[in-house]
């Protein structure tokens, strides 16, 4: 016999989320592993520990000049202003600016790419 | 939107229509009691930026942050708006406070009616930040998305004049 799966969370009772897409301007190249803990402890230190349990924030995928986060529809503000509150990265000035918000990882990683091409 | 910085010279396409720089207005900024109610007292005033500057003093009983209902009453009358800086925010010491201190003030503006403005009022290109997060910034703040809206989109003060027809002889 199989392993037995439990029922899937109907659509209607799951978290409503978002994904935000966000870009990094700085000076120099940043690397990939600083820019991820940075946009951690940001949401952190501005949502706090129990604020990003509620949101649900999840750091979906991130590069040194871009990524994506997931959050829940009611956050998406804090979290935007969370990821504009990062000034420094490695002691490096940098402007974190949220590119694209959708419900569609695929929209999201396109919006996010088609601003990015643009700039 | 519009956003309003402290300095001249190449800046990040953040989507704004227009930047202004604070020279081209009449700012004053925030500070101690007397320098406020100057502030909204005078008429030729555009903006009293930051009111919350500068008090740091933790009451038990009250937060301090630089404005109350009369100081609200005056600004409404004397149609000067109250700015609230993004850039303020990223170099305060303690920004629960400050933001706590920007919570009571916007929450005393919407009560009286008084015109608030957001920007960034950067001192440098590193402390712009993009208009839709500037508008988010708005909605954390406890505006509607309408008042947000309008409070990125700041209109110089015109002022009236008045017209002197003379008498018949």
């Amino acid at each position: 016999m199989g392993v037995r799966k439990i029922k899937p969370i109907a659509p209607n009772l799951r978290e409503k989320k978002r994904y935000l897409a966000y870009e990094v301007s700085s000076a120099k190249v940043l690397q990939n592993a600083d820019v991820k803990s940075a946009v951690q402890l940001g949401l952190q230190s501005f949502m706090g520990t129990f604020g990003c349990a509620k949101a649900g924030v999840v750091l979906v995928e991130n590069t040194a000049k871009k990524g994506i986060i997931k959050v829940q529809v009611k956050y998406v503000d804090q979290a935007k202003t969370a990821l504009a509150l990062i000034k420094e990265i490695n002691k490096q000035k940098v402007i974190v600016k949220t590119v694209k918000v959708s419900g569609m990882l695929h929209q999201a990683k396109k919006g996010g790419l088609k601003k990015h091409a643009t700039n | 939107m519009i956003d309003i910085v402290q300095f001249s010279g190449e800046s990040f396409p953040l989507g704004f229509t227009k930047v202004l720089l604070t020279k081209q207005l009449h700012i004053i900024e925030g500070g101690s009691d007397a320098v406020n109610r100057r502030a909204v007292e005078n008429k030729q005033v555009d903006i009293l930026l930051s009111p919350e500057k500068g008090r740091s003093k933790k009451y038990l009983h009250q937060r301090d942050a630089g404005l109350n209902q009369i100081l609200c009453k005056l600004a409404k009358k004397n149609k000067i708006a109250i700015g609230f800086s993004f850039s303020s925010l990223l170099h305060a010491k303690d920004l629960s406070w400050t933001l706590g201190q920007m919570l009571q003030n916007i929450r005393l503006c919407r009560k009286f009616k008084v015109k608030m403005i957001i920007a960034s009022f950067a001192k440098n290109k590193w402390e712009m930040r993009a208009a839709s997060d500037l508008l988010a910034f708005a909605t954390i703040l406890g505006l509607t998305p309408k008042e947000a809206k309008a409070s990125l989109n700041f209109q110089k003060k015109t002022r009236d004049l008045k017209v002197i027809t003379p008498k018949p002889l």
